[in-house]
């Protein structure tokens, strides 16, 4: 699955996305080169509008391009249907999303289980799921409902399942946007230490300025093209 | 079934419980009425069945032809007993009784200086050990309040136009076969109220022997009455005694035949119980399409979260329809619980319709037949399987759009919903 160069995740040229609604077409995307590496913390910045979201869900296989070539894990994702995107998407992907994340009738520890149950592990899957939160200190709440939790709880929850199954690449899409200084913190502590010890590769989109001082690599788009492709030292 | 989508699926339902309480109730109301209504239908037109499939009616009956339009004294089956031995050859064949009808007077025997004041009666001659037994004539008396000879029982009705108790005599006016008049004397050994209204109304019930003789009909009788071993094959025995050539020329009807308006009634149970099967599909499908629509649509985000997380859309249609049947089967468990509860309650006590519409006595004639008004549920239980069965269908009917929609979402749409 990982494409020729080992050590590239994404690789866009030229990527276009536009929206149609009826006659009226909007375009999201206009050209986006872009190449992402293993390991990389990466930070997709702009304005309201700008695309962040809408390059998140074409890497993250969610949505298809309207032009251009994308590769993700050296799969080329427009000869891919709906079934294999989903398959792409739950093998080699984690997704943590603004808000709504967790499964609320299950645990935190069922949510994690649900992945897992997903990717086919068997009956280790609750011990895993286990471990996965005690790693990421999460332990406390493994038996309380996303309800019993507070909104940083339960995105640290959405973290430990995007991550349960060690995928290549983590994408968040405004993961900090509905908490407070402090939980954003742990928040991005917890991304740092998971790509600094496993290697995890995380794609951020974000306009929280707490998210791109900790990123190591900050893409700025702007009217669906991107503006700006700067590397810099995290806090 | 993944053991998540189970947990999932039934977890869901407590989200809204109000609103899972509704679609349970729908389906437990439309439970409990298919249930208690079928098992009202059941105990009513069982109880019927039994008096027309009983000793009362029989199987088979013989007469001899035109006898059940003029009921002519000299319309008898003739050689009675080589006809019975014939019938009884037969192996399927239970009981043979006899029975002669032949209008009368009846006025009390006692001496008086008034004249007597004579009542229209009938003269019923019967086999008394046979309808002695459960569901005959005869069924409700003691042995020693049975006819004998030189005594017979009234009927209850006519014993009090006449004025007649037990112990008391009856003077008795008929013609024989030939019209010649007949009369005699007889002892009012009891009185009887029994399922054939004719007896209740005008019956001078004696032995049959004492009726042939009383009536000059020696070997003779008006109606044979033959139980055979199920009502069900009754047309297969009548065809059966049609073949008998002591009875080829007379008329042998099935209890069916006999008494095709009841056979009518009886057979409206089926559209009865269709008909409340169809409100209790009604009902389900309202109950869970509802709730399954609304939690659905609810659950838009989630499902585009499930989505984008790799879940295939068939499993998302198998969350959503195992959330609907788990729904019906909750529904239908209450219903079943508490109808089968009613049933079996009322099919003790018996629900007494007559009390319930303000009307006094417990008994209705119809068709000639006693019928009474009280009635006793039964439980079928193939009614709390068709329920079942229909709420599942409805189950999955009822699931089927919504889990169409979610399985067409696509995740990044439904997450932004």
């Amino acid at each position: 699955m990982i494409g020729n160069d080992g050590n590239l995740l994404v690789s866009a040229r030229g990527l276009t996305k536009v929206y149609r609604l009826g006659a009226i077409e909007a375009p999201a995307l206009l050209g986006v080169d872009l190449e992402v590496k293993s390991g990389e913390f990466v930070s997709i910045v702009g304005p309201s509008g700008s695309g962040k979201t809408t390059l998140l869900n074409l890497i993250g296989a969610l949505d298809s391009a309207t032009g251009g070539e994308l590769r993700v894990l050296g799969q080329d994702l427009s000869g891919l249907n709906r079934r294999e995107r989903a398959e792409l998407r739950l093998k080699y992907l984690g997704f943590v999303f603004q808000s709504y994340n967790l499964i609320p009738v299950l645990t935190a520890r069922e949510n994690v289980e649900f992945v897992l149950e997903l990717q086919g592990v068997g009956r280790e899957r609750s011990a895993r799921a286990g471990e996965v939160l005690n790693e990421l200190g999460l332990s406390e709440f493994a038996d309380r409902r996303p309800l019993e939790m507070s909104g940083g709880q339960q995105q640290r929850v959405a973290v430990a399942r995007a991550v349960a199954s060690s995928p290549k690449l983590v994408l968040a899409d405004e993961p900090t946007a509905n908490l407070d200084g402090e939980n954003a913190e742990i928040l991005l502590h917890m991304m740092r230490r998971l790509r600094d010890e496993y290697g995890m590769t995380f794609i951020f989109s974000t306009h929280d300025p707490r998210v791109v001082e900790h990123a190591e690599r900050v893409i700025t788009l702007t009217d669906g093209r991107v503006a700006k492709d700067e590397r810099h030292a995290p806090a | 079934m993944r053991f998540s989508t189970l947990k999932i699926a039934w977890r869901n339902l407590g989200r809204n419980r109000r609103r899972t309480l509704l679609g349970v109730s729908a389906i437990a109301l439309g439970q409990f009425t298919l249930i208690t209504v079928n098992g009202l239908n059941a105990g009513y037109f069982e109880s019927m069945l039994r008096i027309v499939t009983g000793p009362l009616i029989g199987h088979v009956q013989v007469h001899q032809r035109g006898w059940r339009e003029e009921r002519a004294v000299d319309q008898y089956i003739d050689n009675l007993g080589r006809a019975e031995s014939e019938i009884k050859t037969l192996p399927e064949v239970q009981s043979v009784s006899a029975r002669i009808f032949s209008p009368a007077l009846g006025a009390a025997g006692e001496p008086g200086r008034e004249p007597a004041e004579a009542e229209m009666a009938m003269v019923v001659g019967v086999d008394v050990p046979v309808e002695n037994r459960e569901g005959g004539i005869l069924a409700s008396l003691p042995a020693e309040d049975l006819p004998g000879p030189g005594s017979v029982v009234l009927g209850k009705v006519l014993a009090q136009r006449l004025k007649l108790t037990p112990g008391k005599t009856v003077a008795v006016i008929g013609q024989d076969a030939d019209g010649f008049p007949v009369s005699n004397i007889f002892l009012v050994k009891s009185l009887v109220k029994g399922g054939n209204e004719i007896v209740s109304r005008l019956g001078i019930v004696m032995p049959l022997k004492e009726a042939q003789d009383f009536l000059v009909l020696p070997d003779k009788a008006h109606e044979i009455v033959i139980l055979g071993n199920d009502y069900r094959k009754a047309g297969e025995l009548a065809d059966r005694i049609k073949s008998l050539p002591g009875l080829k020329d007379a008329e042998i009807l099935t209890w069916k035949e006999a008494f095709p308006v009841i056979v009518r009634m009886i057979g409206m149970k089926t559209w009865t119980d269709l008909i409340f099967l169809a409100i209790l599909f009604i009902a389900a499908a309202a109950g869970i399409a509802n709730t399954m629509m609304m939690s659905t649509f609810e659950r838009t985000r989630e499902f585009g979260m499930l989505l984008a997380l790799g879940t295939r859309p068939g499993r998302l249609v198998r969350m959503i329809t195992l959330e609907s049947v788990i729904l019906g089967l909750v529904g239908v468990a209450v219903g079943s619980i508490l109808g089968a509860a009613v049933v079996y309650l009322t099919s003790q006590t018996g629900i007494d319709y007559g009390a319930l519409s303000g009307i006094r006595g417990q008994e209705i004639n119809f068709q000639g037949l006693t019928l009474s008004y009280i009635v006793y549920p039964k439980l079928e239980f193939r009614n709390v399987l068709f329920g079942v069965g229909a709420v599942m269908v409805t189950a999955f009917l009822a699931s089927f759009w919504p889990a169409f929609l979610a399985a067409r979402l696509e995740p990044t749409e439904a997450v932004r919903a």
